[in-house]
């Protein structure tokens, strides 16, 4: 399934103007704060409407501007792993990560809460409310609660950012596992070229609102370390 | 001493905030998280009831809602009587004067809420109104709670716009706040005093919980 992202939006001084096209896999938008990777994202979850563009899941089109197509975000099964988890407060773990199973039945839900705390190892956490957790299993809940309700794709904004640095390594081999196991397709927004190396197949470079440059992680890579030694700053 | 001024004090209000809740607490998330146009007069219009004198409320809804008002057709048409000098009256006068008490708390407790919470239910899946009552609701309660609050006290002592619209019909309209007025104007004293001390008494215990149950939704 290729995800089509072709987006353009003003806001006060800042245009967002992008276009890419990812293949399945994980992929990032990687580039300094404020080019516009956080508005690329709410723009694919329904969240910003942008002026014009077209967002797309293979065939499926959330969005078209000339077609005048705009699906609801609810509609869209897209799941989203907000830069601060946004989890309910008065909410505990297993009830978070249920929320968007609201037409399962009681038994469905409670058996696939248990199987997504298990798969995130939180099986002894399911009671417990937001404040009562680290930053890192805050994380996880949130992401166990945007698998929740096995959606088409998964957005996660700067996952990693809030965690402490040794636990870091250990979380991104974790989101590669659980990619492995569900083979849901994830964009993750970083500013950190190490989430880019340990986890993209596929990275978007961002600046100033506008993708510089789209293709395999390695490639990209070996390309800008090369400019980048032959233009050191 | 006569309790009947107290029981219609009580229902009066307990009335007057249920409306209060079903139009405040919409309008109040309403203006927290939409724009449009108008948006600005409707909160003025919002507010105006808190500034003015009750008695300029009560005129103007008396002109509004009176006999040769123009909205005194439909009513007659619906009800098949006037709305002034009813306990009906009491209550609307004390639906307009406190109901803006209850939006302003209301859309405080909504504005301080972050929005990424009810986006994040919006990615899950649910529909606007379930997210109001799983979401927005229990995370703003303390806003609502004050609010409710707040419109029950103004309603439960409300007195000049409930004087001009209900007028004061002892055993029908007569709140306990116009009966302990009514009381001291005649020199019973101490039936006033009586009177004063225990509207005093419950309007305390009912804001008393209140905020306990305010404070309950902690979480």
């Amino acid at each position: 399934m290729i995800i089509t992202v072709d987006v353009r939006r003003t806001l006060g001084p800042f245009h967002l103007k992008v276009a890419f096209a990812a293949p399945a896999g994980i992929t990032a938008l990687f580039g300094p704060s404020g080019s516009g990777k956080t508005l690329t994202l709410r723009c694919v979850a329904g969240l910003l409407r942008p002026e014009r563009g077209r967002v797309a899941l293979g065939q499926r089109v959330l969005y078209d501007g000339a077609l005048g197509v705009d699906l609801a975000t609810r509609d869209r099964r897209i799941g989203y792993v907000f830069q601060h988890y946004a989890l309910f407060p008065h909410l505990s773990a297993s009830a978070n990560i249920g929320y968007g199973l609201h037409d399962a039945s009681p038994a469905d839900r409670s058996a696939r809460v248990k199987e997504l705390l298990e798969m995130v190892g939180l099986a002894d956490f399911a009671e417990r409310h937001p404040h009562q957790l680290s930053g890192g299993q805050q994380q996880r809940v949130a992401l166990a609660r945007a698998l929740a309700p096995r959606p088409d794709l998964v957005l996660l904004d700067e996952p990693f950012a809030a965690i402490d640095s040794f636990v870091r390594d250990h979380l991104r081999e974790q989101l590669r596992a659980i990619h492995a196991r569900t083979q849901v397709p994830m964009i993750l927004v970083t500013h950190d070229v190490a989430d880019v190396r340990r986890l993209a197949d596929t990275v978007v470079l961002y600046g100033h609102g506008a993708v510089l440059e789209v293709g395999a992680t390695d490639d990209v890579l070996a390309r800008r370390e090369v400019q980048t030694a032959a233009y050191p700053a | 001493m006569d309790l009947a001024p107290l029981a219609l004090s009580l229902r009066v209000a307990a009335v007057a905030t249920a409306f209060g809740i079903a139009v405040g607490v919409p309008l109040a998330w309403v203006l927290a998280r939409k724009s449009f146009p108008g948006r600005d007069v409707i909160s003025v219009l919002i507010v105006l009831p808190m500034v003015l004198p009750p008695t300029v409320l009560g005129y103007g809804l008396l002109v509004l809602l009176g006999r040769q008002g123009p909205v005194d057709p439909a009513i007659q048409a619906v009800f098949g009587e006037g709305l002034v000098f009813t306990p009906a009256a009491a209550v609307v006068a004390a639906f307009v004067a406190a109901t803006p008490f209850l939006i302003r708390a209301a859309q405080g407790g909504f504005e301080q809420l972050d929005v990424a919470y009810e986006e994040a239910a919006r990615t899950l899946g649910r529909r606007e109104f379930a997210i109001f009552l799983t979401v927005t609701a229990p995370l703003a309660w303390r806003g609502i709670a004050a609010g409710i609050a707040l419109c029950f006290a103004r309603a439960i002592g409300e007195f000049g716009a409930t004087l001009m619209l209900a007028g004061n019909i002892p055993g029908r309209t007569q709140t306990a706040s116009i009966a302990i007025y009514d009381a001291v104007q005649s020199g019973r004293l101490e039936q006033a005093t009586t009177m004063a001390l225990a509207l005093g008494i419950v309007a305390g215990a009912v804001l008393f919980l209140l905020a306990r149950v305010g404070r309950g939704a902690r979480w």
